[in-house]
């Protein structure tokens, strides 16, 4: 499994709990907790999905603030992480689809933009690190090529660590589809990171 | 490739995903100890799954609390945020409200008759005319009603205010009455003494005032006549002195 941080440190689920019923009563400070204890899980996933750090950081927004809106609507046996989960990558299918057909957005651009010339900063001790960027611009522009739906699967997969039962209670399609956009995407990503290991 | 590599490798795709029972796991695990092309297969799914770690978290660039939001009024957020049961009873609540409204705008009438209850819509088959009649007689049979019993009311208190005096009491009365009389009497006649009186005075006043005034004018008058009389007898003496003096001139001239 994918080692990348994950779902963020668990916390006594009763804290959680609490804090869910708090702002299921209108408190902002108790749901502000569980936007701290979420919100880079949150990000990175919008990340990954949007390819834009900008947009990423709106979305994460958005999502919190939906959220919080909808809250008093989450049922006390079901499971915030399955809950947040949904809101924001069913925000991020919306606003991929949305985008105006050929747009091409990745973190490789935005990195060019940000630092023009990394490798002219960088000192020779610091190679393994240039490299590092390299492989992981790589992973950024594999992920790219998956389509959304798979790149969704994919995310919960690997970088969220959920089981194929969460997967398919999170995007709420059957355990089938689940399953077949997993090896689809498995299959394209090992097509474009393995040809040039 | 063989068709039964083709077969292992669909099963080591699902190791990596986790979807494989511990017997197929047992079997891929015999077959990869002999087959090279299935290892290497293997190898890239481990080094994909490993690339995929290199994508890394990234810090989150900013805190994304949410604060208090300015809501407008806004009476379906309103709804929405309410608790069930709430929902339910404003439901219930506008759905009689809507009830009524609908029972009124088309006139809905139940009646309950001796054979039954009734339901009908639209006007109503009453006739005017026939209700004002119908509310008159009413109005009327109250009236005569009330009537009759103030009627009866007082025939009774009279009966027992004529029962319960004796004969003294009467007397007493009528005595009573006859002083009060009297009295009442002799106040008027007292009054009528001290008008009498008073209207005297207030005469014999006016007329002493009168009669000053008069006199004060007669005297006004007199004097008045006496200078106009003695300012005529001057103008009467200057006149005949131009005339006297004329007739000299004209006496003389004719010499």
């Amino acid at each position: 499994m994918v080692q990348t941080g994950g779902s963020p440190v668990p916390l006594d689920p009763d804290q959680e709990n609490f804090w869910i019923a708090a702002s299921q009563r209108g408190d902002t400070r108790a749901f502000n907790r569980l936007v701290l204890k979420w919100e880079k899980t949150v990000y990175n996933v919008a990340l990954r999905m949007l390819r834009d750090r900008e947009e990423a950081a709106e979305a994460t927004q958005e999502a919190f603030l939906m959220a919080f809106r909808s809250i008093r609507r989450l049922r006390r046996d079901s499971k915030f992480s399955t809950w947040i989960y949904r809101i924001v990558l069913n925000h991020c299918l919306t606003r991929v689809k949305q985008r105006p057909p050929g747009t091409y957005l990745s973190l490789e651009d935005a990195s060019a933009v940000e630092s023009p010339a990394p490798q002219l900063r960088i000192a020779e001790t610091q190679v393994s690190e240039l490299m590092q960027m390299e492989q992981r611009n790589r992973v950024w522009a594999a992920l790219l090529h998956l389509p959304v739906d798979q790149q969704a699967v994919i995310e919960l997969k690997y970088f969220q660590e959920m089981t194929f039962e969460e997967i398919a209670a999170v995007l709420e399609v059957p355990l089938s589809t689940i399953k077949s956009r997993l090896y689809s995407g498995l299959e394209i990503l090992k097509i474009r990171l393995g040809s040039k290991t | 490739m063989k068709s039964e590599c083709s077969e292992h490798q669909k099963k080591i795709a699902a190791s990596f995903l986790g979807d494989l029972t511990n017997e197929e796991k047992q079997a891929l695990e015999a077959h990869l100890a002999t087959c090279s092309l299935c290892r290497s297969e293997r190898e890239s799914y481990a080094q994909t799954i490993q690339q995929l770690a290199l994508a890394g978290e990234e810090d989150v660039p900013q805190h994304f609390f949410i604060y208090p939001e300015k809501q407008s009024f806004n009476p379906w957020q309103l709804f929405s945020q309410m608790q069930r049961r709430w929902q339910a009873a404003l439901a219930a609540a506008a759905a009689l409200i809507l009830w009524f409204g609908a029972a009124t705008v088309s006139r809905l009438q139940i009646r309950s008759d001796p054979s039954g209850w009734s339901i009908s819509f639209g006007r109503s088959d009453l006739d005017p005319t026939t209700l004002k009649e119908e509310i008159l007689k009413a109005a009327e049979r109250k009236n005569q009603e009330s009537r009759a019993a103030w009627i009866r009311e007082m025939q009774t208190e009279i009966a027992r205010s004529h029962d319960s005096l004796t004969q003294q009491e009467t007397l007493q009365l009528t005595s009573a009455l006859a002083r009060v009389d009297s009295r009442i009497a002799g106040r008027i006649a007292d009054s009528e003494g001290h008008v009498r009186n008073d209207t005297q005075k207030l005469v014999s006043d006016l007329y002493r005032a009168v009669a000053q005034q008069r006199a004060q004018d007669l005297e006004a008058i007199s004097l008045r006549f006496d200078s106009t009389e003695a300012s005529n007898a001057i103008e009467s003496r200057r006149t005949n002195e131009v005339l006297g003096t004329l007739l000299e001139v004209a006496d003389l001239k004719l010499r």
